[in-house]
């Protein structure tokens, strides 16, 4: 009777469990489940089948780079390494892959390849000779590069199916606003394309970039970037990539859609437009100028201005203690907004909530606003010792 | 049907399942013709004149409800015919005889649980085929790849397709597991067991999405030494044939089956100790 009394119990405390969780989380308790699954994506692919015949090959390139000031290299397919050194010497080592419908077929072309440097108004270019005309059962070429560049050339490299990895550059002339490039430049941010040092589009891999002092573009289509280290300005723009950019001293302008966008010690300000991605900021310390559609933002110990407006998602903001202070107003249409350890009042109107206010000496505006029912938090760590003035 | 064995051991309590797994499949025969023939019907419905008022003149896209709509309806199946195949047994006082012959309780159980994952395989396997032969779709049309069948062989594109159910097929053994066990959880009760066995079931389903997660968030890196399934499939853009490996963490799938390993040994520790038969 005892075990039995206990076994009911024991039940009856999990269901009541289980339901408090499914009340307060709603679809969220599969949905988390279900994110734990995708366990990294690799895109690959072009016009090859699953163990397609292929042959492979190697090389090395040593070039004296000393009246050149920038290094071009645009990849059909395969991956990017590219680091910065001392020196004025080129050294790229090279993987090639032919895929083809018969071994013999990829052999016999891959003996007709061979990479190529060729020096173009003050830019070396890395190529990939072939015949002009392809032989029909050839599916595809593939080249992997490794390069070792003096740090002080100015760099493009891009992609368009594969990872890259860019380090150690410090260029000292901006990049000539080549077809490519102008190819590349989407007027997200501005109508005109700014002055460059380094342009880096990936497709379908992975970016990691380090050590990079000047202004930058980065394209990602792809898995994932990890952007940091980066003295100047830089855009960034992806599309379906987990983006974290860290450490860059220097103004950010950042237009992502799909996955999310996470950014860390940033000084200078920062313009996100993101769509159907969740973005999360700490440690800025430039003015913040989010437009999010379809996601959530977070912002953690927030020290500047803002203006966050988010359309179908949450904004979360923690407000630090401390001498500085914030002119705060805050409104979330059709949602609620929640005050956690902070002086300030909420109101409610019909379907809207606000907050407004002044913290400490109020000298930073934040303007927080959420439409179609998204939420926001403001969180104090410890409060303010000035209380709310105004409201 | 007598069951009646002579012998010992494991002899004993194989014949013992096999003999209760027909005798079950032959009750669910019934239930089963039925549920065939309404998706069979169903798909003929699909793809008769009475169904053009909802423009689906192309076969890939009658494909498409003719399959999802008796697939989404499984799960429920399987969770009613899982509670309903040890409901008829103390029903109709059956079970006084199946627990008190001579091999362990659970054997109940695995069987019982047997006999559902079988109705549910037959009942997946005919609404594909039924699909395959009655709407006779071109598969490449169906996942957008039409012109890359040279690149893309019908083997492993059906490959594909087999790991995707696989994993629904676990989901459900899993949901079947959690509602054996929310109905011997009810039978410890006298009266109001459904009360009981609603919490119990939600609980475990719980238990095991939740559970899962913990896993899962514990082995979410790429290079984490968990076993994996990689399910590839490919697309077309912009005239190239793309390829995605899409990786898929067994880790958190494994500690849900892992509960509903529990709640199962749970169930068959209940109907030893405590339900009556």
């Amino acid at each position: 009777m005892i075990r039995r009394t206990v076994v009911i119990a024991v039940v009856a405390v999990l269901g009541a469990m289980a339901l408090f969780d499914f009340a307060f989380h709603g679809e969220r308790v599969i949905a988390d489940f279900l994110e734990t699954l995708p366990s990294g994506s690799l895109w690959e692919g072009r016009h090859i089948a699953v163990g397609a015949p292929r042959a492979e090959g190697s090389g090395t390139l040593v070039e004296d780079v000393a009246e050149v000031n920038a290094l071009v290299l645009i990849s059909d397919r395969g991956d990017v390494s590219v680091t910065g050194v001392s020196g004025d010497q080129i050294r790229v080592d090279y993987d090639l892959t032919v895929y083809a419908e018969t071994p013999a077929l990829a052999e016999e072309y891959l003996e007709d390849l061979s990479v190529v440097a060729v020096e173009e108004e003050g830019s070396l270019r890395l190529r990939v000779r072939a015949p002009e005309v392809r032989p029909p059962g050839i599916l595809e070429v593939e080249v992997d590069y490794w390069v070792r560049a003096p740090r002080h050339l100015a760099l493009v490299a891009v992609t368009r199916e594969g990872s890259a990895e860019v380090s150690g550059l410090t260029p000292k002339t901006t990049l000539r606003p080549q077809e490519e490039i102008k190819g590349l430049w989407t007027t997200a941010y501005s109508s005109s394309m700014p002055t460059l040092h380094v342009l880096v589009s990936v497709h379908g891999g992975t970016l990691r970039v380090s050590d990079v002092d000047g202004e930058m573009l980065a394209i990602i289509r792809g898995q994932s970037a990890l952007l940091e280290d980066i003295h100047g300005p830089l855009w960034v723009q992806s599309v379906g990539a987990d983006v974290r950019l860290s450490q860059i001293t220097g103004d950010l302008w950042a237009k992502v859609l799909f996955e999310d966008l996470w950014l860390v010690d940033i000084t200078g300000e920062v313009t996100v437009e993101a769509e159907m991605a969740d973005v999360r900021a700490e440690g800025i310390d430039g003015d913040l100028d989010f437009r999010v559609l379809d996601g959530d933002v977070s912002v953690w110990g927030l020290r500047s201005g803002a203006q966050l407006e988010v359309w179908s998602g949450d904004i979360e903001v923690f407000l630090p203690s401390g001498p500085q202070g914030f002119q705060l107003s805050a409104a979330a249409e059709g949602g609620d907004v929640e005050v956690r350890a902070l002086p300030l009042e909420v109101h409610s109107r019909q379907d809207e909530e606000w907050v407004s206010g002044t913290l400490g000496d109020g000298r930073h505006s934040v303007i927080l606003r959420t439409l179609m029912g998204g939420d926001i938090i403001l969180r104090g760590d410890g409060g303010f010792v000035v209380e709310a003035v105004g409201d | 049907m007598r069951l009646q064995f002579q012998g010992s051991g494991l002899r004993r309590l194989l014949r013992y399942g096999w003999a209760l797994y027909v005798k079950d499949l032959a009750m669910e025969r019934g239930q089963l013709a039925a549920l065939s023939g309404l998706v069979i019907l169903w798909q003929l419905f699909l793809i008769s004149g009475l169904s053009h008022e909802w423009r689906m003149p192309e076969p890939e896209e009658m494909l498409g409800v003719g399959v999802i709509v008796p697939g989404l309806l499984l799960p429920f199946w399987t969770v009613f015919s899982a509670y309903n195949g040890l409901r008829t047994e103390w029903a109709g006082r059956h079970s006084q005889l199946l627990l008190s012959l001579p091999v362990p309780r659970c054997t109940l159980l695995v069987v019982k649980l047997a006999v559902v994952m079988t109705g549910a395989t037959l009942l997946s396997a005919v609404t594909v085929l039924g699909a395959a032969l009655i709407f006779r779709p071109n598969p490449y049309v169906v996942v957008g790849l039409v012109g890359q069948e040279e690149l893309v062989p019908l083997g492993a594109l059906l490959a594909q397709g087999l790991k995707i159910y696989l994993l629904f097929w676990l989901g459900l053994l899993a949901g079947a597991a959690a509602t054996q066990f929310a109905y011997l959880v009810g039978r410890l009760l006298p009266r109001r067991a459904w009360l009981l066995n609603a919490l119990a079931f939600i609980g475990g389903l719980w238990l095991m999405l939740r559970f899962g997660t913990l896993v899962g968030a514990f082995s979410a890196h790429p290079d984490a030494p968990w076993p994996r399934m990689t399910i590839v499939w490919w697309q077309l853009a912009n005239d190239f044939l793309q390829v995605l490996h899409l990786g898929i963490n067994l880790a958190p799938i494994g500690a849900a089956l892992i509960v509903a390993l529990g709640l199962f040994l749970f169930g068959c520790w209940l109907l030893d100790r405590l339900v009556d038969a």
